[in-house]
């Protein structure tokens, strides 16, 4: 057990420290509401209620009685991940962010996928063939790193891809009118279409998902494209490459050995990207008629839902903590001087 | 992007030379298979010239100017030099690790055991000349510090040989056996950045060796090390390449602790070899500059000095002084 512990202890560590960060989270959100300027309560109702009307909003935030008891109440319905109901609509906040989380996420983590695919393509092309017209290409392209918002790549892509050429299906949500709607299993678009073993509605739903993605791509690789060739250049350099290349090792140990030493910036920059095409994929989401977090945010926010807003708040920060959880990880996979208690030893 | 730049030599004014047959090193002609034989040179640079290139693509001047060395098998050569003497680029030039986008390499003729070999092998990612394994100067830098010792040396000893996998295993604890270092299972599965500098040496000598070189180039092998460890690692080095049959060429600006162990000494001030000398007739060097670094050694003789000369001291500017 103890060596196990010695050899895995750097993950289990980390792993251990989420719910920390998460209980850190979930204090800043607790303490910013009850900070807020202003009665929270009239500013949600408006000053034309009763007492009694008062009250049972009140209540109904989580506002009354003292602040321990307040807060007792609040993280015992964390613990239960009950995020409350929602002052308008009455329903669950955790029910509808349940189903409508996980659309915003897939589409994010797809977009993301894709750019790192792309740029990992991309990078060797330029690494082995630097003067090549494809290296080119890319280099310049990199160069003109976030000239172009998502959203104008998206809209130029149905122009060309649906209105023009009509090479893509109609922008009016993930399936056609006349595909079969997957029961919902994970909540997970794709992946519940993937589950029902459909070719039909898989193929609808890539193809739907082709131009949303694209224009994730195309927005959000350049700078990973970017960050990647510079790292790549810095380890090329490094005796550690030559030495490897001169004691005559396989050309893919070569590649592996520079590309593992300068992957971890570029895992970092797209832990932060990822959050940025979360928020991208919430536009996107509008665009192409995508059930997901957008309306419901926009709802949220235009009517002042206080509830659905906090129980928001612990969400996108629970989101970024696990995203991040994993950035950590795979950087100090990649590289082992990243471990806690490895000293940083070069 | 600058097109392919290290190029053959236009014959020069001197009559030797002009008869020099031009020659395109960026795609050299192969010597006819089979040429190559035990008593060809292990290493043969004629007239090899290096200049770097300056921020915007312009050319700086030569630091390595019209070099010729030749190396026979077996044999043991030392290049010495102060800093900035262009010893380090005369190395990577063999070796074949100046790419055209940083440098210009020009050159009448480069061939490693009898088969000529272009200047440039590979752009940007080069490829490995074969028979040469160059080691540099500091084994923290040098040897890839993600991953274990193990992965790093099973890589070469793969590449090598054709051997499953227990029996690759095995091999790489010979070699680490090899270099003295005999807990093999623990530093094999240790990261360059857990072992100590001299087991970090070692361990950079056993990769090297490894790879089976035929000529083996250090770059100041003993620089990063206190003196008592040099003399340990310079003697396990020059041992080991003499066991493996191989030639060593060795970059170094420690002429005294190199001549105990090599056959000749280069020695190269402003880019250029100004003089070659038996390692073991040092006393006969000739050029000024050659004789002003002997000077600079500490003897038993300088002990009374106020203190210890330097090459400022002498008046060793012109190379063409001898």
């Amino acid at each position: 057990m103890r060596p196990w512990l010695h050899h895995n202890g750097w993950w289990l560590r980390r792993l251990l420290l989420l719910p920390v960060h998460l209980l850190v989270f979930a204090l800043v959100a607790f303490a910013l509401v009850r900070t807020i300027p202003g009665d929270p309560v009239l500013v949600v109702t408006g000053n034309q209620i009763s007492d009694d009307q008062y009250a049972d909003v009140q209540r109904r935030l989580g506002l009354d009685g003292s602040l321990a008891h307040q807060a007792g109440e609040y993280f015992g319905r964390l613990l239960r991940l009950d995020l409350g109901d929602s002052l308008i609509t009455g329903r669950s906040v955790t029910e509808e962010f349940g189903s409508r989380l996980p659309q915003t996420l897939e589409l994010a983590a797809l977009g993301l996928s894709v750019s790192l695919v792309v740029v990992l393509a991309l990078s060797a092309v330029v690494l082995l063939r630097p003067r090549g017209v494809i290296s080119r290409l890319a280099m310049a392209y990199a160069r003109s790193a976030g000239a172009i918002p998502e959203f104008a790549v998206a809209v130029a892509g149905i122009f060309v891809f649906y209105a023009s050429l009509h090479w893509l299906p109609s922008p009016l949500g993930r399936l056609g009118p006349d595909d079969p709607v997957p029961t919902p299993v994970t909540r997970f678009p794709l992946l519940d279409a993937v589950l029902t073993g459909n070719p039909q509605v898989v193929g609808s739903m890539l193809l739907h998902l082709v131009l949303p993605v694209f224009a994730m791509v195309v927005a959000n690789s350049a700078v990973l494209l970017r960050l990647l060739c510079s790292q790549l250049e810095v380890e090329l350099a490094r005796p550690a490459t030559r030495f490897r290349i001169s004691t005559g090792a396989p050309r893919w140990v070569v590649l592996a050995s520079i590309y593992r030493r300068a992957l971890p910036a570029t895992v970092t920059m797209s832990g932060t990207l990822f959050g940025y095409m979360v928020g991208g994929a919430v536009v996107l989401e509008g665009l192409f008629g995508f059930g997901g977090m957008g309306q419901y945010l926009t709802d949220a926010v235009t009517s002042a839902d206080l509830t659905a807003l906090q129980g928001l708040l612990v969400v996108i920060a629970a989101v970024s903590l696990v995203v991040f959880l994993l950035v950590d990880l795979i950087n100090m996979a990649l590289d082992p001087r990243r471990r806690p208690g490895s000293g940083g030893a070069a | 992007m600058s097109t392919e730049t290290t190029t053959s030599r236009v014959a020069s004014s001197h009559p030797a030379r002009r008869s020099a047959r031009r020659r395109s090193a960026a795609a050299p002609k192969a010597a006819a298979p089979g040429s190559a034989t035990s008593a060809d040179p292990v290493l043969v640079a004629d007239r090899l010239s290096v200049r770097y290139r300056l921020p915007g693509g312009h050319l700086g001047p030569a630091v390595v100017s019209d070099v010729s060395l030749t190396i026979t098998a077996g044999e043991r050569v030392a290049v010495v030099g102060e800093s900035g003497s262009g010893k380090s680029t005369l190395a990577l030039a063999v070796a074949g690790f100046l790419g055209t986008q940083q440098s210009e390499v020009t050159l009448d003729r480069l061939a490693v055991m009898g088969r000529d070999v272009p200047a440039v092998v590979g752009d940007r990612l080069p490829r490995a000349r074969d028979g040469v394994t160059m080691m540099f100067q500091d084994a923290m830098t040098s040897l890839d510090p993600v991953w274990t010792v193990g992965s790093q040396l099973r890589a070469v000893v793969g590449a090598r040989e054709e051997v499953d996998r227990r029996d690759r295993q095995e091999r790489c604890r010979h070699w680490l056996r090899r270099v003295g270092l005999a807990d093999t299972e623990r530093v094999m599965a240790a990261r360059p950045g857990e072992l100590s500098g001299g087991m970090r040496q070692r361990v950079m000598m056993a990769i090297a060796l490894a790879s089976g070189p035929r000529l083996l180039i250090a770059d100041e092998p003993t620089s990063a090390l206190d003196a008592g460890l040099a003399r340990e690692v310079m003697e396990l080095l020059l041992e080991l390449t003499e066991q493996s049959r191989a030639s060593a060429l060795v970059v170094t600006h420690d002429i005294t602790l190199v001549s105990e162990y090599v056959d000749r000494i280069a020695v190269m001030y402003r880019g250029e070899i100004v003089e070659v000398l038996s390692a073991r007739r040092l006393a006969a060097a000739q050029h000024p500059y050659t004789r002003a670094l002997l000077a600079c050694v500490p003897t038993l003789a300088s002990a009374g000095l106020d203190r210890l000369p330097t090459l400022a001291d002498f008046d060793v500017i012109s190379p063409d002084a001898a």
